[in-house]
């Protein structure tokens, strides 16, 4: 299996660190960003594209944010056009139950939802997804 | 005594209204009639003489009683409708009934009269209530499943904000035996503070979700407020936190006529706002200050929180008395603050007006109606 670049959004530190450390204790990522929030994500997904970055292969969003909220960040990354966008996985990791949550994503297409906070084995199969 | 009873009579022969007359005076009603025998003035005795009984005979020269009833039927007449007529047979007296009609009497037995027309007083009296006791149920079943709707959301949102510090310790559990499994122990202090922080928020949120059901549901005496003293010590329970002494504060209570609310209601308000002033402040702005200025009179109080922070961006500022509702990432709150001091605000039955500039600063205005006056 090969290494991924990983971006996790998240505005509790907590969880960025968390699973942050816990790739690196896996040894699943070779690169790993964090941001605060999905504008901060959105942001660093731009640079990419402006060729500063390598591009992530799988970002774990979580979904209630300050400034700009998972699902906004979602909307606003679909409409961004820009090349290989459809190699960018979306994995939403959120400690919310709520069924409005759930079907907004799945209306959204995300159809990856993992529960906080993430295990190995979740990080595992997360990464492994493409 | 007894309300005079408002008969309508439609009937053409006179001697028969004056039949009908003498067999209601031998009972024990208390009335009045009014004579009709058209459908102009049927129609027009409906709006102006507002009959409480109508006795109808079957056919006059130019109306009859059925048209008589789809009439009433159009104009929602809740009275009882009687036919009062000469022999029929039993299929029209039946017909006469699905029709509408409460009752039919035959000119030949106005005996019965009097109590057919209080048994269909009755009967009508009856219905309405029934109707009044359904719409009655009807509004309150709404009223309840908007509460539990919102009750729904609440849970939602609740569990959702209280699970994410508890979850954020799990992890950080997890993490911990992990790396000392893999003998690494440097980090071991830092994740204790950050379990520590977590913990502490979840206090902090749920210590709201007591005040929110404090604040909104309980019923609370009403007190006069000296807002000096209640401003003072809401500055001085404040001067903890973070930021507090750099702060300039003014308390400035204009002369007016006493003010009556929940003392405790006011101090959450007070304290809400004022600790967001403080919390966010501008580290970059060489003075901070945080004013707050009281105008009373005779029916209501107005009271203004200024400071000079790093303020509200235009676009968050419709969300910002939402529930759980966070605008800044400088905010480690609950995102409940804001949101129960609307509830708390609504329930006073006052307002609450933001002015806010980003970077700049904030005004917040609240109106409150005075409780006592």
């Amino acid at each position: 299996m090969t290494k991924k670049s990983v971006l996790l959004v998240d505005d509790d530190q907590v969880f960025n660190l968390l699973n942050q450390k816990t790739l690196q204790l896996l040894d699943l990522a070779d690169e790993i960003h964090t941001a605060r929030n999905g504008k901060e994500a959105l942001d660093l997904i731009n640079d990419y594209y402006r060729g500063a970055r390598t591009i992530p292969e799988v970002i774990l969003l979580d979904l209630n944010m300050p400034i700009m909220d998972g699902f906004g960040f979602i909307e606003a990354f679909q409409k961004l056009e820009v090349p290989n966008k459809e190699r960018v996985l979306i994995i939403i990791v959120t400690s919310s139950r709520d069924p409005k949550d759930l079907k907004r994503a799945k209306d959204l297409g995300i159809t990856v939802y993992l529960s906080k906070p993430l295990t190995e084995q979740d990080l595992r199969v997360a990464l492994n997804f493409n | 005594m007894e309300k005079e009873l408002k008969i309508l009579m439609l009937e053409d022969v006179e001697d028969d209204a004056g039949l009908i007359e003498r067999a209601l005076r031998k009972s024990a009603l208390h009335f009045i009639t009014k004579r009709v025998d058209t459908r102009d003035e049927f129609v027009d005795a409906i709006d102006s003489f507002q009959p409480d009984v109508v006795l109808s005979d079957h056919a006059m020269p130019q109306f009859n009683s059925s048209e008589a009833l789809k009439i009433f039927k159009e104009k929602l007449v809740m009275a009882p409708f009687i036919l009062v007529t000469g022999a029929v047979s039993e299929e029209f007296a039946v017909n006469c009934l699905h029709q509408g009609a409460d009752d039919y009497i035959l000119k030949s037995n106005l005996a019965r009269l009097p109590s057919a027309i209080s048994n269909a007083l009755n009967k009508k009296q009856a219905e309405k209530e029934r109707a009044s006791a359904t719409q009655e149920l009807r509004v309150q079943n709404e009223e309840l499943k908007k509460l539990n709707q919102e009750l729904d959301r609440f849970v939602y949102s609740t569990s959702h904000n209280l699970r994410a510090p508890l979850l954020s310790v799990l992890g950080l559990v997890r993490l911990c035996r992990k790396e000392m499994e893999n003998g690494m122990d440097e980090s071991l202090l830092e994740y204790f503070d950050m379990m520590e922080k977590s913990i502490t928020k979840l206090d902090n949120t749920l210590q709201q979700i007591i005040d929110y059901s404090k604040n909104a549901r309980l019923e609370e005496e009403l007190d006069e407020i000296n807002f000096e003293d209640l401003l003072k010590g809401t500055f001085d329970y404040m001067k903890f936190i973070n930021g507090a002494t750099k702060i300039e504060q003014s308390i400035k209570v204009h002369d007016g006529p006493s003010f009556y609310c929940g003392k405790m209601r006011m101090g959450f308000l007070m304290q809400n706002l004022i600790s967001n002033s403080i919390k966010y402040y501008d580290a970059s702005k060489e003075k901070s200050f945080v004013n707050v200025e009281v105008f009373k009179n005779t029916d209501e109080v107005k009271i203004v929180v200024e400071d000079n922070g790093i303020g509200i961006s235009k676009k968050y500022q419709d969300h910002i008395f939402d529930m759980f509702y966070r605008a800044t990432e400088r905010s480690d709150g609950s995102g409940l603050g804001l949101f129960i001091v609307k509830e708390t605000i609504d329930i006073m039955g006052g307002s609450i007006q933001l002015n806010s500039e980003k970077d700049k600063g904030t005004s917040i205005t609240l109106t409150i109606p005075n409780a006592r006056r």
